[in-house]
């Protein structure tokens, strides 16, 4: 059928622009295979189907063929032209035909929930692993030294006996791995904030005077210091810094054409999740790095039913373990023993 | 008066010569995309620009685009966007590295942030330029394409002042204050004049809006023919006044309501979990009031600009109503809030065709006589990703 010109049967009324001037001329069309041609009032015009573009269909808007010389058609009789569509042989993309489909946009739909949960669940976690574990740690250690700095400028300073200072520090040594990188020990008064300790990015260690006081032994201070140090070595502070970049751009992506507001608290949600599982990890590194240092690591599960108490934070309900950065601290204290059998 | 049916005239055959006192003939903005229709290409686009992670948006912003565009009819015919998928995906990773860039600045340099600020504030001008140009080159109606042609020094001075303004701000809020950098003490001065800058900037920012409207739609051309802004600054503070009055309003009620109930409180000795509850519902009121002042704002300015753009002999007015605007947003609140997000796309096409439908051009017949300026010049995307990326509208 290359050079057999059909008969061109089909007409269709369309609008006509020139492309030089805005004044729109009403036309026939007749599509045939072998080309369109569109007469007016005061034009007559033959075109190459090969050199023509045809628009997408949408269900209320004309369709537009565009012609090689600048001139185009609207047309929006879409019965009208399918058919005579249908009759040349026309086939849209796989896109658009999809888009048309409901079936297809379930398909769609249900294909975009298993790529977020799989890439959400496995494919972000490992990236920004990879990723942090290639930062360098001069970077590393330049954005701890400001961390470093907005702790002390927070915190005031520690309110210890020098014996009860060098006792920590002690522990402290005692368990830090020897593997090349500088870990240091802060102490602070946590003022309003209670007992507690963390970890920034590049090897400091926080505790707070309160925390030290609550401890009732050595080896409970240990497995809170061991914790911490999970979290330096798994570089924990840069996988979240990272994973909440991504998720905050994907969401941003879905719900950005609503409102920024509504946008960033499933973003803070998402990452919370990954929180949850970073102090789990932290948790079973404690456990490894006590056993190996040969700790007993019951005083640390004991610590943490303290740390509940003097937070004072009862088991939460079903939903609003949800919105924690911590698993529930039952589960932990749980997780713990278990790993002492 | 003897002959009733003469309200008819207009129905009469048509005369041969029109009377030259005829009104011109009106035409609203009709905007045919439909949320379920609408739907199906968000998901898709979705679906895709995952998949490839990201490489996809920019086809998938083309289809958006032409979606939007084809489905707004003004007098018989529909806009159309040719923007290139390739131009717009450079320039989405251009503003990704600098995003990247800027982020790692802010991060890595500490109190030299600053710079990292200004280094950023110096290329958004260009960028947001770059993105008008950019959207108006590739936008056409019967064929026509329009074009852009605001001077960059204006970009510089509209973005650059607020912009200084804040980093002069952040700088004495960073310097500025005296005393042992461990227990900074308030330095009264610098606190004075940071106040100043807020009241200055605030003061100031209608008129800026002003002008970037001003710049917008004074520079905008179709074919041969340039727009023209008549607008007065005035009535752009009228929005931002209103704005402001209904935000202290509101927030003088919550803050009586909490005075109320924190008093009746009281008497009960230790807070109780039914005063916390009522104090969030407050919260959650002042906020929903704070999305709730936006559309108020962006519905008097529709109106302000419209009605003072002229394209030589037409004219557009536009008559959005601002408790209508605010109607929506909050019922596109609840239903997006409440679907997890899947119904965004209902939200947006109600919110469109709102907007689109209040603008009506006064003389439709004259839209007919444009012409074509000839080759349009190619013009560069890299600032098209920063407009969705900052979520800067330019709208139609």
């Amino acid at each position: 059928m290359s050079t057999g010109q059909t008969p061109l049967r089909t007409v269709l009324p369309a609008l006509f622009y020139d492309g030089l001037r805005s004044q729109p001329q009403a036309v026939e069309l007749r599509i045939g295979s072998g080309g369109i041609v569109v007469r007016g009032q005061t034009l007559q015009r033959g075109y190459d189907w090969r050199r023509a573009r045809l628009s997408e269909r949408l269900q209320h808007a004309p369709r537009v063929i565009r012609f090689a010389d600048g001139g185009f058609c609207e047309i929006s009789d879409q019965a009208g032209l399918d058919a005579a569509l249908a009759a040349v042989g026309y086939h849209d993309s796989w896109v658009a035909r999809s888009q048309r489909r409901w079936s297809h946009v379930l398909a769609a739909m249900a294909m975009l929930l298993a790529a977020i949960f799989a890439l959400y669940r496995w494919g972000l976690p490992v990236a920004a692993e990879r990723v942090a574990r290639r930062i360098p740690p001069g970077v590393e250690a330049g954005i701890g030294t400001r961390a470093v700095k907005i702790v002390e400028q927070q915190f005031g300073p520690s309110e210890l006996a020098p014996e009860q200072t060098d006792r920590v520090q002690h522990v402290f040594d005692s368990i830090v791995p020897q593997d090349g990188r500088s870990f240091h020990l802060v102490l602070r008064d946590g003022g309003s904030f209670g007992a507690n300790a963390f970890a920034l990015p590049g090897g400091t260690v926080v505790v707070t005077d309160q925390l030290v006081q609550l401890a009732p032994n050595d080896a409970a201070l240990a497995g809170v210091l061991a914790h911490e140090i999970g979290h330096v070595e798994r570089r924990h502070l840069m996988r979240l810094v990272i994973s909440g970049t991504v998720v905050g751009a994907v969401v941003t992506l879905i719900a950005g054409d609503v409102s920024g507001v509504t946008a960033a608290l499933p973003a803070a949600l998402a990452n919370l999740s990954y929180s949850r599982d970073m102090e789990r990890e932290a948790d079973s590194y404690a456990i490894d790095l006590l056993k190996l240092r040969q700790i007993p690591i019951e005083p640390l599960a004991q610590l943490l039913q303290q740390l509940q108490t003097a937070h004072q934070s009862g088991r939460a309900p079903g939903w609003a373990r949800y919105l924690q950065t911590h698993p529930d601290t039952e589960d932990r204290i749980a997780a713990i023993r278990a790993a002492e059998r | 008066m003897d002959d009733v049916t003469n309200v008819y005239e207009p129905m009469r055959p048509e005369p041969v010569q029109p009377a030259a006192a005829a009104p011109p003939r009106r035409s609203r903005v009709r905007f045919t995309g439909t949320g379920q229709e609408y739907f199906r290409i968000w998901i898709v686009n979705l679906l895709l620009t995952i998949v490839t992670l990201g490489i996809y948006s920019a086809w998938a912003k083309v289809r958006k685009m032409q979606y939007l565009y084809r489905n707004t009819h003004l007098d018989g015919s529909v806009f159309d966007y040719h923007g290139d998928p390739i131009a717009i995906l450079k320039g989405r990773i251009l503003v990704v590295l600098l995003a990247v860039l800027y982020k790692l600045a802010l991060t890595l340099l500490g109190a030299y942030a600053v710079a990292a600020v200004a280094a950023l504030a110096a290329v958004l001008p260009w960028l947001l330029t770059q993105s008008f140009r950019f959207r108006l080159h590739n936008s056409s109606f019967r064929g026509l394409r329009f074009r852009f042609t605001g001077p960059l020094l204006q970009a510089y001075l509209i973005f650059g002042v607020p912009m200084l303004l804040v980093l002069a701000a952040s700088a004495l809020a960073v310097f500025g204050m005296g005393g042992d950098p461990k227990h900074p003490v308030p330095n009264v001065r610098a606190l004075l004049a940071i106040g100043l800058i807020y009241l200055v900037l605030s003061l100031i920012w209608p008129y800026l809006h002003f002008c970037l409207k001003r710049w917008q739609h004074g520079h905008t051309w179709y074919g041969t023919a340039r727009a023209r802004f008549e607008g007065h600054a005035g009535s752009f503070y009228a929005p931002y006044l209103a704005a402001t009055g209904m935000l202290f309003g509101i927030g003088i009620i919550v803050a009586v309501l909490a005075a109320a109930f924190g008093m009746a409180a009281q008497g009960h000795g230790p807070p109780r979990s039914g005063a916390v509850v009522i104090g969030w519902v407050l919260v959650g009121l002042f906020y929903v009031a704070a999305i709730a002042v936006t559309p108020l704002v962006t519905a008097w300015i529709q109106n302000a600009v419209w009605s003072n753009t002229r394209l030589e002999s037409v004219g557009f007015s536009s008559d959005v109503r601002a408790l209508r605007l605010i109607g929506i947003t909050l019922g596109n609140l609840v239903i997006v809030v409440l679907s997890l997000g899947l119904l965004i796309p209902f939200a947006l096409m109600r919110t469109i065709k709102y907007k689109f439908e209040a603008i009506e051009v006064l003389d439709a017949d004259a839209l007919g006589r444009f012409v074509s300026e000839g080759k349009d010049a190619g013009v560069g995307s890299a600032g098209e990703g920063a407009v969705d990326v900052m979520d800067l509208d330019f709208g139609l």
